[in-house]
């Protein structure tokens, strides 16, 4: 086993969280692709997102559809966007699934709405604030449709989840 | 000397090549052109004609400015952030670096091939061949871009092989067959210049003569400019041979033009013979 099958599997084992060391955790992420930047004691977690996978896509091959007297907006639209679309919905995604389990900001941004409404200048409704308004609620009967909203967003995600993955592997396929 | 004589044999029998140039018109006239990378002056004062109709080889060491020369002509040097050009390159008797040309119309003209074959990894064959068509010029019927595809590819020597994969990605060819997908790309736009920046260097010695061979059947056609950092190459492909090296300065300097015969048997600076025996880079 390899030192990070080892880290893995301790980590599945849900033994106590002492047994996992700092730097370990560190690598671990790191291995899972996050840059880290370090500003004294704080060790800062990111991945990197839609703009730099736009730029991933190798000089090289903007070079080709501008060398065939291709204007930059069109190398952009018709060439890198494509190429990077599966890595593009993937990072979209990731936000959807993100989006959809903030309830806190919505509490101060879209404030919640009984009522719906198209007007983006007034109070709008959310679904996780809709579950949470719901759920702190005395009524038996709007606790389950809390639960059954909740039920809906998890599906939701999962959906979008599962088609941008079908969708990207598909792509993956034909172009290589 | 026995190097040089060696570059002798290698050097294809050139018909009457000497009576042509004097006869030719160049297609391409380069004056007083400096290239810069911000405040990196990468080739100074270059000087250079390049007839239609043959291969013009730039050869010389590494960072000797030959890459930075070649994309002068098509105005791709400029796509490089802080890059920039000045002095003339005059293309039938046009300035492309006059301040109203516009550098996209300029590169439909002068076709590119690059050092790493990057055919479009999103698409097929057929569809990497007619790109330049799609993607710049109204859309035309489906028998009009299967004609240009089967020609393009026969061009480029690559048809008999890729027929019956035209919808295969474009990636999933060999290295060289991706490079003469490249060319065929190149050729679809209809160029009358067809620039190539080592275009073998990623390429097996087979695949490499396959590229020579196919300079060879182009040239009638196009005017063909070739940068390659292997002597025998330009020795065998090419019909004029340009030999740039740099100075103390790290600026990049045109040392001598001439036949390619000429240049590989009889160089008339001591550099260029130093290059070409093999002493110096």
């Amino acid at each position: 086993m390899t030192q990070h099958e080892k880290f893995l599997k301790r980590l599945m084992d849900a033994a106590a969280d002492k047994d996992i060391s700092f730097s370990e955790l560190c690598a671990f992420l790191r291995r899972f692709g996050f840059e880290e930047r370090i500003r004294g004691d704080h060790h800062i977690f990111f991945r990197e997102s839609v703009e730099e996978i736009l730029k991933l896509v190798p000089d090289t091959l903007r070079e080709a559809a501008l060398a065939l007297g291709t204007p930059r907006w069109k190398v952009v639209l018709f060439i890198v966007i494509p190429t990077v679309l599966p890595g593009l919905l993937t990072s979209i995604m990731l936000a959807v699934a993100r989006a959809a389990g903030e309830t806190a900001p919505l509490l101060l941004t879209s404030l919640g709405n009984t009522f719906f409404n198209f007007d983006l200048r007034r109070p709008m409704a959310a679904m996780p604030l809709q579950i949470y308004s719901y759920a702190i609620s005395p009524y038996d009967d709007w606790h389950k449709k809390a639960w059954g909203a909740t039920l809906l967003l998890i599906a939701l995600v999962g959906i979008i989840s599962g088609a941008v993955k079908y969708f990207t592997r598909r792509w993956n396929h034909e172009s290589h | 000397m026995s190097l040089i004589k060696s570059m002798a044999d290698i050097v294809r029998p050139h018909s009457e090549t000497e009576n042509s140039v004097s006869s030719r018109e160049p297609k391409i006239q380069i004056r007083n052109l400096n290239a810069f990378y911000g405040k990196q002056h990468a080739i100074e004062d270059i000087n250079l004609d390049i007839y239609p109709g043959l291969v013009t080889a730039i050869i010389g060491p590494s960072g000797c400015g030959k890459s930075t020369m070649i994309r002068c002509i098509n105005r791709m040097h400029e796509v490089i952030k802080g890059a920039y050009a000045t002095g003339e390159v005059i293309v039938d008797g046009e300035n492309i670096y006059a301040p109203d040309a516009d550098p996209v119309r300029i590169r439909r003209r002068i076709g590119m091939v690059f050092q790493k074959p990057n055919p479009f990894p999103t698409k097929t064959v057929y569809e990497n061949v007619i790109a330049g068509l799609r993607l710049n010029l109204p859309k035309q019927k489906k028998s009009y871009y299967d004609e240009v595809v089967e020609r393009s590819l026969m061009a480029a020597a690559l048809w008999d092989e890729v027929k019956d994969k035209l919808n295969a990605p474009g990636t999933a060819l060999s290295g060289g067959q991706q490079q003469r997908l490249c060319i065929a790309r190149a050729l679809a736009i209809e160029p009358e210049i067809l620039l190539l920046d080592e275009p073998a260097s990623a390429l097996d010695p087979t695949a490499t003569l396959k590229i020579e061979d196919l300079l060879f059947s182009l040239k009638e056609q196009y005017t063909i400019v070739l940068v390659t950092h292997n002597m025998q190459q330009a020795a065998r492909a090419s019909d004029m041979t340009a030999f740039f090296m740099a100075g103390e300065d790290h600026k990049g300097r045109l040392i001598e033009y001439g036949e390619t015969k000429e240049i590989f048997i009889n160089p008339k600076d001591k550099r260029t013979e130093d290059y070409i025996s093999g002493r110096l880079g």
